[in-house]
């Protein structure tokens, strides 16, 4: 019928002669990491660390990343910031010595192999150990990001944060999607 | 009837050109703006509720805790819906392992693992749309085609949910569930308009708008529209005589639809509406009905109210309470020459209230606990068949029941390599009493990588009240209200395991053995048709998987299915069940803003009811989509059936061709503007 046909076409040329296309801020591509650098920073509000890990008060927040960097600019968003009257400050390190002077340490994929050797040697040494490589938690690390619905989500060890003698706030594992107690 | 639905037609067709022209005005777009809420550049400004709640689109990593789930499940997501070029839920499900549809040229009927028993209605898979049970009260039909009462660009996620899972929903999980998970007004975060154009006429628009205002509510409102003449001209040799038009149906597939949606939702409450009304002609002169009449159509009107709570009680703890009401209505109009020519009718009426009460925990250490209570009140179940002119009354059943149920469910970490997940509902009918469904899965980790998954689950299915008490005094079927429900048990070992980061694969073993099915039998004593707990089926198959996901934003999976379903008493393999099934599908970006996705799909020979087979085929659909071409533009292309490939599904009881031709090479060009 022609009255149905040019009803139905006047729908898709309505759309073509109306100027109304605008950028919306929230289609904006999101990265991974850019979402799990966030993370790292906000995670640190709901730690306790024993006191003797942080010098002093003008002792930085340091964020340390061992292994392959998979965040490269996904960081500078969290080195502009502060935590409470410290300051942030973000490192590549290389070795499980090194790894000890961080507060919180991000674990990449690359070091798979040597995981168990790397939490043990790291100890008591009150690190906040995160990673997104699979099993983490269960492996021992504290705080394991996962993929859930393409957003990222996050599973913890309290027990591993509590040998390392880290005080993880409920508010964070009430949040978290598995807790290893 | 028909004269009522057109006018509401056009009247409909000429508000949503109405708001379209609307949105034309700078105000509207003005408004649009003013109310949505700016997305924060800077990421580490969100909390972590706000981060959680972040989509990362080309994540390179695939869903992590499906390996954790006590089923096989997959999940497509809307992204992939545009992708691929999906229309209905059956599109999607022709692509996924372990499914085949088949389609009469009226509904939609989906297969799983070999199983779908021609005559039957989608009763043994649950269909739910936000946790609500879509499955009516009369039939426990579960709608995937066009049928399907929700526009599918409204679907932010499918969770195809493989096994029984009876064991916490109840009646219907029998094969799988299919829980849908529709889009937020955060998503929209505007007014976003719709329309399509394709073969065999066919045309759909759509206006939704929805937001997410500070203050906390969100809201999301749409309605759809559905027009298509379908294949104007069908070729049926089985009526190829001078007397019924040399076997050619004209005009007698015509499909149309309207749906509205809207949900809102403030603090701990939701609230959300549909209502959907389809008219589809039948022109393969079912049932004996007149040919070449195209007046045969069935209508299919569905609605419901659901307004759900959900509250964190603290110490890892939740409670979800929903209470809902359904109403549904069918209107089938079956021309029959008797002489002299009279209009059949089938009309049901449904109507059903209940409500759920869920309680969550991990409060316990190394547990996740799910309890819950179910109370489902059916006020109206009335099906009533009539002849129009000259009126006679064959059938005029009204019935109302009651079920309740109590489930619990409790995934236990018995160590660091072993998850258990046990849980068991109970279920209580007025009709025939109770049924009890346990569900065990074992899942180990020998290696990082490695999951080995045990599954061991029965289910139920509630005979219906078509099936219970459906008499139309001696014309073609009588009751039998004795009957009991239908039991499955199954048996499957999965293992799965991660190649690398990117790639995953699966292998799987199953049984599945069914009991107590309900049969359409004929009576030798009185000639009718009855339902009885008769059959009992075995399927026993091997499935494999592989999906792999490249850094580029290529996604590709394929899947191999080959199993084998056998009567129990005959030995015989079952009808309508291909041996094997195969699935391809690729997804990739194609220069800057445009992708193309790829599916092949291979359905093996299946056995008619005649005896014969209807071939087996293999189908291409190839579609190129494209974002942000102009700001705010969705446009694809779609061709389905690429190669033109003739194929047939089988006809069922009710039907007189043993093998129902599909279409052949289809398209469709579709427009999507945001503002």
């Amino acid at each position: 019928m022609v009255h149905r046909f040019l009803i139905y076409l006047l729908l898709p040329l309505c759309f073509l002669l109306s100027p109304v296309y605008s950028m919306k801020a929230d289609e904006r591509e999101v990265a991974e990491y850019e979402v799990k650098a966030a993370y790292l920073y906000n995670f640190a509000k709901f730690v306790e660390w024993p006191p003797e890990v942080f010098g002093g008060p003008e002792t930085p927040l340091t964020i340390c990343i061992l292994g392959e960097d998979p965040f490269g600019a996904a960081m500078n968003a969290i080195k502009r910031k502060t935590f409470g009257t410290r300051k942030v400050a973000v490192k590549q390190v290389h070795d499980v010595q090194e790894a000890k002077g961080c507060q919180v340490l991000f674990i990449s994929a690359s070091e798979e192999e040597r995981l168990q050797q790397t939490l043990e040697a790291l100890g008591h040494a009150g690190v906040l150990t995160i990673s997104d490589m699979r099993r983490f938690v269960q492996a021992g690390g504290m705080i394991n990001f996962i993929m859930k619905d393409d957003k990222v989500r996050f599973s913890i060890n309290a027990a591993a944060a509590r040998r390392a003698g880290l005080k993880i706030n409920s508010q964070l594992l009430s949040l978290a999607v598995t807790v290893m107690e | 009837m028909q004269y009522r639905f057109s006018t509401l037609r056009r009247v409909l067709t000429g508000v949503v050109c109405i708001c379209s022209l609307l949105l034309l005005c700078p105000a509207a777009r003005a408004w649009a703006h003013e109310q949505g809420e700016a997305q924060p550049e800077d990421l580490t400004e969100l909390s972590i509720q706000d981060l959680m709640n972040v989509t990362v689109y080309g994540a390179s990593k695939f869903d992590q805790t499906l390996s954790e789930a006590p089923s096989s499940v997959s999940i497509v997501t809307s992204d992939e819906i545009k992708k691929y070029g999906y229309r209905t839920l059956a599109d999607v499900l022709k692509s996924e392992r372990s499914f085949y549809v088949r389609n009469d040229r009226n509904y939609s009927y989906v297969g799983v693992r070999g199983f779908d028993r021609l005559g039957d209605f989608n009763t043994r898979i649950l269909l739910l749309v936000d946790g609500h049970r879509t499955n009516d009260n009369i039939y426990n039909q579960a709608y995937f085609g066009t049928e399907f009462h929700l526009d599918i660009d409204l679907i932010d996620k499918i969770e195809v949910i493989r096994g029984p899972s009876s064991s916490i929903y109840g009646t219907n999980a029998f094969f799988a569930v299919i829980n849908i998970i529709t889009k937020k007004g955060r998503d929209l975060s505007g007014v976003e308009a719709s329309a399509a154009a394709g073969s065999l006429d066919t045309y759909n628009g759509r206006i939704s708008a929805g937001n997410k205002f500070p203050g906390g509510a969100e809201a999301l409102i749409s309605g759809s529209i559905m027009d298509s003449k379908g294949n104007h001209r069908l070729y049926y040799p089985e009526f190829d005589s001078p007397a019924t038009n040399n076997g050619i149906a004209e005009n007698g597939d015509y499909d149309r639809s309207y749906s509205l949606f809207s949900k809102v939702s403030l603090n701990d409450f939701a609230l959300e509406g549909v209502f959907s009304s389809r008219t589809k002609g039948i022109p393969t002169a079912s049932y004996g009905t007149i040919f070449n009449d195209t007046r045969n159509q069935t209508i299919d009107e569905r609605g419901y109210l659901d307004l759900k709570y959900e509250h964190d009680l603290g110490d890892r703890s939740r409670i979800m309470a929903r209470v809902y009401y359904d109403h549904m209505m069918f209107d089938g109009t079956y021309m029959f020459d008797a002489p002299p020519i009279t209009a059949f009718k089938n009309l049901n009426w449904g109507e059903w209230w209940g409500g759920e009460l869920q309680v969550t925990t991990a409060a316990l250490t190394n547990n996740k606990i799910v309890g819950g209570l179910e109370y489902e009140d059916n006020i109206r179940q009335q099906q009533k068949n009539i002849d129009e002119e000259p009126y006679w009354l064959y059938l005029d059943d009204k019935r109302s029941s009651k079920r309740l149920a109590a489930y619990v469910q409790d995934e236990l970490a018995l160590s660091k390599y072993i998850l258990l997940n046990a849980g068991v509902r109970y279920d209580r009918y007025e009709t025939f009493g109770n049924s009890t469904n346990p569900r065990i899965s074992i899942m180990y980790n020998p290696l990082v990588k490695t999951t080995l998954k045990f599954l061991y689950g029965t289910a139920f299915r509630a005979p219906n009240v078509f099936e219970l008490y459906y008499d139309d005094n001696g014309l073609f079927q009588k009751a039998n209200p004795d009957l009991k429900p239908e039991k499955i048990i199954t048996y499957e070992l999965v293992l799965e395991q991660f190649i690398g980061e990117s790639m995953r694969g699966s292998v799987s073993g199953f049984q599945y053995r069914t009991k107590d099915l309900i049969t359409m039998e004929v009576d030798p004593a009185d000639n009718l048709k009855v339902f009885r707990n008769t059959g009992r089926v075995t399927t026993n198959g091997f499935e494999l998987e592989l999906e792999k996901i490249w850094k580029n934003g290529i996604k590709g999976r394929t899947s191999y299915t080959v199993q084998e379903a056998r009567d129990d008493e005959t030995k015989e393999l079952a009808i309508n069940s291909p041996r094997q099934l195969a699935k391809f599908n690729l997804m990739a970006p194609i220069m800057d803003k445009l992708f193309v996705g790829l599916e092949e799909q291979y359905t093996g020979r299946r056995k008619t009811l005649g005896g014969n087979y209807a071939g087996e085929f293999f189908i291409t659909n190839l579609t190129l989509f494209s974002r942000n071409l102009a700001q705010g533009l969705e446009l694809s292309g779609s061709i389905y059936n690429l190669f033109d490939k003739k194929y047939g599904d089988p006809g069922s009881t009710e039907h007189t061709q043993d093998i129902i031709e599909q279409d052949g090479r289809t398209y469709r060009v579709k427009l999507t503007c945001r503002y």
